[in-house]
Parts: structure tokens; sequence; C-alpha cells
């Protein structure tokens, strides 16, 4: 992280609402494309993001090392996610909300091919394409042993690429 | 191919931000969510300091190494490795080397500029220092097993009480640990939740009365205290803040501060209690991770990231140590162990100060990733998880010996496999042990994988030389490592999958450790504690599949026979009816040794329904004893409730003392009186407090 943003995440520590509003506009589509990921549906995905985007400013106080807030941050959403799942565990497709598919939906291709992939290795990929973390940080996140991240991801990024291409 | 493979799909990936989730709309949600107001924090004083940006953190640091040479010359001759097969450790007499190596790194990471791998690459060394925080006390009531007046001769007074009174819970009787809770039998020592100030709380009286406070400077914060006679010894953090000009990316913040984390250590006379006196102290660069007493002797370890990036790293590149007078010292060339094979830009800097002494620290420093500490009073073992050639996972070791001033390093080896926490490792100033938990890989070509069934848990005795002379290999297929204790010759390895196999190893004969029993039950162990010779409290989760979402247990095992390992009692802590969870899991140090054949657990328990139970949900510390007909429970004692949480505890005489940290960072610390079980007092030693 860069020093700019580590000072941003120091003022949003102390409770400043616009730094926050910053460190969220900078993460926020990659919350989002990550949740969709996960959730099987927009609404989920979106309430599964404000959730936790509320939830985590309320709880910065708590974050000890400002380098850690992207980490902290994710988990956070990778758990809401999961919330959101098991509370609605009937399957709602994409549903009308204004927009067209090709806005708000991952290709096609992509989505089908991303749920091929057990749920771990699914959130694996999530954390490492669109969250940018490395294995290690994943593991953190995940409760998994580096090794483990770094054998499924590249595991699952093989079955990816043999989807896709 | 990953990385290709990320773009490729990161292309694949990319939609638009609905506009319910724009910031404007997160942030009303945010105002509509009544969230609690979240003040500012005292140490968000920002430092009138104005640094152009450029200079930022590195240039400072610059400066101040043009200090450079102090402190040469009065160091002993470099130590090199050589007891090791691969002489992987080196040390040098001059900086140059490792001035070559940060050019080389400084001059790729220009060329390839992924700002992650540098800022990320030692995170999760730095995770141990986050996990520092949570502490306590009181084990070994004993007074002869205070660590005080062990070792090295060079005990301080002590303040003598017959008072029986709790001491730390630590892993080696004799080298003691930071907790955020000391007591000598008249005072309470509490470093409060603000993270800013200790209290002094005296306990003579019938009521709590608050002697002193110590309050730190607003840019200095207290991880852990120890008490050796009338010293207390403050170790913590010192942020310096440098601020940053012409931010072009977030102008409205410019005159916000970059935070560099550093160690600081504290010495205070306290011979009055009513007024401690700052003595000593000194920082050292890098956050802080751990620490241990022997002796009068203070060991801390703080891990320095170096900032490759900046034009100005070659004056960074070297740990310095600031003391006392405010000068800075770079740590003498030949003090650091350079790891040849590794890239890393991180140190884990070493500093020792005799406390009984008004002296300078002695301070040595190691370049490579290895964060987790083991010490025993014969030696001390920093380690690291990495991968080898064929990404088979492997524990990296590190041996330190104790020198009259300082440490030096001595050996380095490796092993499959990685480790628990602190107690898979065991250290007779002979032979090193360590249990790990190995993940089995399997190379083809471009693909690695790896196969639960195929992970096994390893024991392994080394010498001197760290090179392995015994093991057992292949224990518990498929299962993980939860719990490790050694005892004399004895180790006694808790690992889990769906049941609780508890293995009785022998190591009377370094070359051939012998598995001698195995006992398998549900649940398994988290903490493991030697009560007597043949009984152990294993403290874990009851068993069920579901992972953590289970019951507690406290169990107690029988190893008179090594080859019969029994569980002669298990209670249940909440009968099925709530989720449990007990700090010991993490934080050893919670577990408090009331007497030779009783101790108190902490809980957080929470029922799933609420149908009018004696005890609600809350945090509980719960009274054992040992029986002849084996282990029962005398008592709950509820010491909070859900918004609080335990720190830490300890006794005096009959009473039992709780710190609770309470919403806003106040600080409790609760009195039960162990006859009746109640609370009988309690005072509020810090709030919070508007900077």
């Amino acid at each position: 992280m860069s020093k700019e943003v580590n000072n941003i995440v120091l003022s949003a520590m102390s409770g400043d609402r616009d730094a926050y509003g910053m460190l969220y506009e900078k993460y926020a589509l990659d919350m989002y494309r990550f949740a969709l990921g996960i959730c099987k549906n927009t609404y989920d995905a979106q309430d599964a993001v404000q959730e936790t985007a509320v939830a985590v400013f309320k709880s910065m106080h708590s974050l000890r090392n400002p380098d850690k807030f992207k980490s902290y941050l994710f988990s956070a959403l990778s758990n809401t996610c999961k919330k959101v799942l098991s509370k609605n565990n009937y399957i709602v497709e994409f549903e009308d909300t204004g927009y067209t598919d090709s806005e708000i939906e991952f290709s096609i291709p992509v989505r089908e091919a991303l749920d091929k992939l057990n749920d771990i290795s699914k959130e694996i990929v999530l954390l490492s394409v669109v969250g940018g973390f490395k294995s290690h940080e994943i593991g953190k996140i995940m409760d998994l042993p580096s090794g483990t991240v770094r054998t499924k991801l590249r595991r699952a990024l093989a079955q990816l690429r043999k989807e896709l291409e | 191919m990953s990385r290709k493979t990320n773009d490729f799909l990161d292309k694949k990936m990319q939609v638009k931000l609905p506009e319910n989730l724009s910031k404007d709309n997160i942030l009303n949600s945010i105002d509509n969510s009544k969230a609690e107001v979240i003040e500012i924090s005292k140490k968000k004083n920002v430092t009138k300091k104005l640094v152009p940006m450029v200079a930022s953190l590195l240039l400072v640091v610059g400066l101040v190494g043009m200090y450079f040479g102090m402190g040469l010359g009065d160091k002993k001759a470099p130590v090199q490795n050589n007891t090791s097969d691969i002489t992987d450790v080196m040390s040098y007499q001059s900086y140059d080397k490792i001035y070559e190596r940060f050019d080389k790194l400084h001059k790729e990471y220009e060329k390839n500029y992924f700002w992650d791998v540098f800022l990320y690459a030692d995170e999760e060394i730095m995770e141990e220092d986050a996990v520092a925080d949570d502490a306590v006390a009181g084990n070994n009531a004993a007074p002869e097993s205070s660590p005080g007046n062990m070792n090295n001769g060079s005990t301080i007074t002590e303040t003598t009480t017959n008072k029986d009174f709790g001491t730390t819970n630590t892993q080696e009787k004799d080298v003691d640990e930071g907790d955020i809770i000391k007591t000598d039998g008249n005072y309470l020592y509490i470093a409060n939740a603000d993270n800013s100030s200790i209290s002094i709380v005296d306990v003579t009286g019938e009521k709590m009365v608050e002697a002193s406070q110590i309050d730190l400077k607003d840019n200095e914060s207290v991880r852990e205290i120890y008490i050796n006679g009338n010293k207390l010894v403050v170790v913590g953090h010192l942020q310096t803040e440098h601020r940053t000009e012409n931010n072009e990316n977030y102008k409205v913040y410019d005159s916000l501060a970059y935070v560099e984390w550093d160690t600081v250590v504290k010495v205070y006379d306290i011979s009055d209690r009513n007024a401690p006196k700052l003595i000593n102290e000194y920082s050292q660069q890098g956050g802080y991770n751990n620490s241990r007493m022997i002796g009068t002797k203070l060991y801390a370890i703080s891990i320095y990231r170096v900032n490759v990036y900046n034009d100005d790293y070659r004056n960074a590149c070297i740990p310095e140590i600031t003391v006392d007078d405010g000068a800075c010292k770079r740590i003498p060339a030949d003090c650091i162990s350079v790891i040849e094979s590794s890239e890393s830009t991180t140190y884990a800097v070493i500093t020792t100060l005799d406390i009984s002494k008004k002296v300078e620290p002695e301070s040595s420093a190691i370049l490579g990733e290895c964060g987790n500490l083991y010490a025993s009073s014969k030696g001390l073992f920093l380690c690291e998880s990495a991968q080898d050639e064929k990404y088979q996972e492997i524990t990296k070791i590190y041996r330190f010996e104790y020198t009259d001033s300082g440490v030096r390093h001595a050996a380095e080896g490796k092993v499959n496999g990685y480790i628990n926490n602190q107690f898979s490792m065991s250290y007779d100033g002979e032979y090193f042990r360590i249990a790990t938990t190995f993940n089995k890989v399997t190379v083809d070509g471009d693909s690695v994988s790896m196969n639960v069934e195929d992970r096994v848990n390893n024991l392994y005795i080394l010498n001197n030389s760290l090179q392995i002379v015994g093991k057992v290999e292949d224990m518990a297929k498929g299962e993980l490592i939860k719990s490790v204790r050694f005892v004399g010759n004895m180790a006694y390895v808790v690992t889990f999958r769906q049941t609780d196999p508890l293995f009785v190893i022998d190591l009377s004969n370094p070359e051939k450790p012998t598995v001698k029993g195995e006992l398998k039950i549900p649940g398994f162990s988290e903490y493991l504690h030697p009560i007597t010779e043949n009984l152990l409290v294993g403290v874990g989760q009851d068993g069920t599949m579901i992972g953590t979402n289970g019951d507690c247990k406290v169990s107690l095992f029988d190893v008179s026979n090594p080859y019969e390992p029994k569980e002669s009692s298990v209670l249940k802590v909440s009968g099925g009816n709530a989720y449990c969870y007990s700090p010991v899991a993490n934080n050893h140090k919670t577990y408090i040794t009331l007497s030779d054949n009783e101790f108190a657990v902490p809980f957080s328990i929470d029922y799933y329904v609420n149908n009018g139970q004696i005890n609600p949900s809350g945090d509980y510390y719960i009274r054992y004893k040992l029986t002849a007909d084996g282990l029962c429970e005398v008592a709950r004692l509820r010491v909070g409730d859900n918004g609080s949480q335990i720190m830490g505890a300890t006794y005096v005489e009959n009473t039992f003392y709780v710190v609770n940290n309470c919403y806003e960072n106040r600080t409790y610390v609760k009195a039960y009186d162990l006859t009746t079980n109640k609370e009988i007092d309690s005072i509020q030693t810090a709030e919070w407090r508007k900077g």
C-alpha cells in the first residue's frame, strides 16, 4: 500500500468519514466484483458490499496496522458474502435492476467457468484476481496455509484457462 | 503463467459499480446507521514536523544514518557459522555486502515496479506483532519459580513478601514473558487498554487503590510489561510521524502523516510505587514482535522492513537503535547476520538490555525473514516458514547463543513442515525439538498439487548445529497439529481432523524418539498444560465436525502409563447449548494456576437460546480443581458481558483479579473473593481520553 493510502487509512481509523469515503471509492469496484463472484445475484452482492462498507467503518478503530486495511476489508466482505449466502439459501437469478446484464455481470463464460470451481477455489481466485492479494495474504484471510493457497490457485487458474481458451 | 491468467481474467470480469454503491450512498448509509461516534484517537496528534514528501520517512532515517560508524569497533569478531552443512548465514566486518544486496534489490524493483511485492512480502511476520497485545498473567504460584531471581546471578533487590500470588503462565519456568498484568503480591501492574498508560494498583488494603499511573508520550504505546523487583519494564511501539507535502493524489490530506512503527523499551524505577521514575529507555527500528526476560536481561525483537524503493535506501538499509540521549546508532556490521539465500528486505532486530544497570542495549540483527520466537534459558531461536526449491513447506530455524552482552547467531537448520506456535519448540541446551505439520506437495511438470490426505505431522530432534539427529515422521495422516507441549523428556502432541489423537512421544533417546501411546477422543485441545508429572490439562474444542461452532471442553489426560494415555476427566463448558471460545487458545497467559491443584480458564460463552440460564451469555473465568476423583468445576466467575474482553488475570492470596477491556478502551479491574466467588471490588484504571 502506498504511503498516501496509508495516511488515509490512518485518518479513517480515527473516524474521518471523508477519508473513509476515499478508501471506499478506491476499493468499491473490486469489492463489488468479488461479491458478484461469490454471491449468486446482484442484489446479494450489493447488500454484501454495503453491509461490509458500513461495518468496516464502524470497526476501523480496532484495525491495528494500517497496512492491513485491504486484507481487513476483504476478510470482512468474504464473511459477509457467506452470511448473505446462507441467509438467502435459494437461488435468485439476476433480476432486473435497471441495468443491462453486460453492465453488471461478468462475461457469461467467466461466470460459468467460475461456477465450476469449488467454493474455496473460487474465493481464492477472486481474492487473487479481483482483490490482487498474494497467496500468503489470501491464506491469512481464509485461514489456510499459504502453500495450500498457491496450489489451489495454480490449479484453479489452469482450469479456468482451459475453460476459457 | 498465473500473472497472465490473472490479467486475462481481470479483463473478463470488468463491471460497473451500481449507483447504490456509490461513495455518497455508502457514506449516507454510514451516517444513517447510527454508528457510534468513534472519537479521534489520542495517538493521532500529528507531529508538527514538516518534511518534504520525497524525504518523508526515509530521509529522516537517512539523516540520522549519518551517525554511521558510531558504535563500531567495540564488538567481538564476526561469527561465521560453519557448524552446519549449508553455510547460509554470514556476517561481515563492513556494510558493503549488505549495500550490495540492497543495490541489487533496488535496481530490480525499479525495473519491475510491483509495489505489493515489497509491501506484502513480510506481512506474515508483521502478523506476529499484531498478536502481541493479547496477554495475561498468573501461574506457577510457587514464588521460587518467579523468574526474577533465576540465572545470571545479577539479581536485583526483591521486595520480599510471603504472600501467595500469581505469576505469568510462561512456556519455560525460568524465562519470563511480557503480559498486560503483573503482580508482586502488593500491587497490580496493568497495561491499560488505551495503550498509553500503565496503572499501578495497590491491593494491600480492603479496596483497590490506584497508587500511580505512568502516562506514556503521545507517540508511544504499551504492548507488554515486565516486573522485576523494583523495576517496571514497558515494551511497546513508538510512532514516528512524518508529514508529507505536495501530495498530489490526495490534496485534502496532505497534512497527514506517514507513520513509522518502531519498538520502544522503557525501564522505570518503582521503589516508590507512588512515583515511578523513568531511568532508562531506548528504541529500535521495526515493529514490536516479541520479547522475553531472563534474569535481569530483556531480549526484545522487532521486525524492520527496509523500503528499497526509496532512493535513499542505502541509509535505511541498516537498522538503528536510538538510546536515551537521542543518539542513533547503526547496528555494527559484524553483529548483522545475513541469510545469503534469502532476498528478503526484512530484518529481525534483537536487542539485549540488562535492566539492573544504566547501560545501553546491545543489539544484533538477522537479515532474512524470521519472526517466530522461542527462548529457553539456554538459547534463543527464531524461525520462519519457507518453501524449498521443490516447493515443499519447510521451517528454517536460526539459533542464537547468549553472550555476556547480548546474543549472537550460532547455527541454522531446517525441517519439513510448519509450526503451530511457540509451544511447538523446546530446547534443553543440547537438543532442540520441534513438532511440525507438513503438507506434502506433489510436483508434476508445471502443476503443483497437494492432497490433504498426504498431510502428516513430524517431530524432529536437532543438535546444537541444528542438524537433525532423530525424528518421528508421518504421524496422524491427514490431520493438523493443534497443540504441543514438551515436558522433560516427553512430548505431547495433539492433532485434529475429526477426533483428537494425543500422541505421547518419548524423547529420552534423542536419536530415536518413539511414539509410546496414542489416544483418540472427540474434539481437540488447543492448549496443553502439565499440572502434575503425569497429568496434563487440555483446553479446547469439544468434538464436532463443524469446527469452531461447538462447545469447549477441559480435559484431564493421565499419561502415567505413556503406552496408554487416558482422558480421565472431561468437563464440557456449555453442554452444547452455546457457542464457546477460550482466549487460552491464542493466549496461553490467560490460563491461571491458582495452586497445585487448582486453576482457572477463561471462556466466552454465547448461548444459542437465552432461556433463563442461571449463567447468561458473557465472559467467564471457570475455576477447576483436581481431586482424587478427577477434575471438577468449582465455580464460574462471570467477569464480563458481551461488550467486554478478558485481557488477563492474576491473583493475590484469596482474591482473583481480572482485567477487562470494555467499549471505548476503558479498562476495568474486577476483584473476586475466591472463597465466595463473588465480585467484591472493581475499579476503572483507564478511560478513553480525548487527545
